[in-house]
């Protein structure tokens, strides 16, 4: 795993979905946070770890761990309900949610519920490696490099019409420098940026607008 | 698929309880074939929250509700009645009266 926040994939989807599998491969008698645990592990690992700037598990590890901690689900039993602890740290994730202003719950958003719920074996595991969700937070900012979001492009008539002035004006302005433009590769199509475009609207002085003028 | 409306008794709780129990509901339905939440409508004077939801059975919907550890105070199995069902009806009737 690279990048913690790698997919608009439904990671609560994926991750429950391990989760149920673990729990029948484990005859688990609860779903408990140990088990969430092993599944978000599971589903991120790469060659069977989980890395993430400064934290490596390793997952078959923590599996072992699970199997053997883990009340077992005895003949007849219903389906496994999730445990205390687990409710618990549904309400950290939620939080994790709310914080970060994201509403998409995704994988940093279960990594620093595990994180922060002080809760069973994530509470040892991260206890041990002496890592704190703030490292990880930063961590994960530094990573997060995301693109400019794509401005609006406005042809010369597009711009003329904006700016309520003549095409003329506007290829005046593209050829005296005062309006940034820029050309379509290969191709002789102008076009200018929606931020080039406001940079020629100034701000006036209210002192030198007369009352009567336009 | 027949369709359901849970009642769900939530004294005290808050939208961080509702929060968490929505995801808790979410992330156990996966677990029932073809169930679905509908929508859910929650009295926070009344301290009650009614879901609906779809199911193949009764049954499954109590069974959701304890392995997500949410409340299921009753369960009725309930039909579908929207203005979208008598929209072609109505216009209809303005059509006539109008010629």
């Amino acid at each position: 795993m690279n990048d913690v926040r790698r997919s608009d994939d439904d990671v609560m989807r994926a991750v429950v979905a391990v989760m149920d599998v673990e729990a029948e491969r484990l005859n688990a008698g609860s779903l408990t946070v140990d088990l969430i645990f092993l599944a978000y592990l599971r589903h991120m690992s790469r060659f069977g770890f989980f890395s993430f700037g400064p934290i490596n598990i390793d997952v078959d590890m923590i599996e072992d761990i699970v199997d053997r901690t883990i009340p077992k689900r005895g003949p007849g039993e219903p389906l496994p309900a999730l445990s205390d602890d687990h409710v618990r740290m549904s309400q950290q994730l939620m939080e994790e949610v709310r914080r970060s202003g994201r509403r998409r719950i995704d994988e940093l958003h279960y990594l620093l519920a595990f994180m922060r719920c002080n809760e069973g074996l994530p509470k040892r595991v991260f206890g041990e490696l002496g890592i704190t969700p703030e490292q990880i937070e930063e961590y994960a900012r530094t990573r997060a490099i995301e693109p400019p979001p794509l401005e609006k492009l406005y042809s010369p008539e597009d711009a003329a019409a904006y700016l309520n002035v003549h095409v003329q004006t506007v290829r005046a302005w593209i050829r005296s420098g005062r309006l940034r433009a820029r050309r379509l590769a290969g191709q002789r199509a102008l076009r200018i940026t929606a931020s080039d475009l406001q940079s020629v609207l100034e701000p006036v002085d209210p002192e030198s607008v007369q009352l009567a003028g336009s | 698929m027949p369709l359901f409306m849970i009642r769900r008794d939530l004294p005290g709780a808050t939208q961080e309880d509702m929060d968490a129990a929505a995801y808790r509901a979410m992330a156990c339905i996966y677990h029932f074939e073809g169930m679905r939440w509908i929508t859910s409508y929650w009295d926070r004077d009344a301290e009650v929250i009614h879901c609906v939801y779809e199911a193949e059975k009764r049954e499954e919907v109590i069974d959701h509700a304890r392995r997500a550890r949410i409340p299921c105070d009753d369960v009725r199995e309930v039909q579908h009645v929207g203005p979208e069902l008598y929209a072609p009806a109505v216009e209809e009737a303005v059509a006539t009266n109008a010629g």
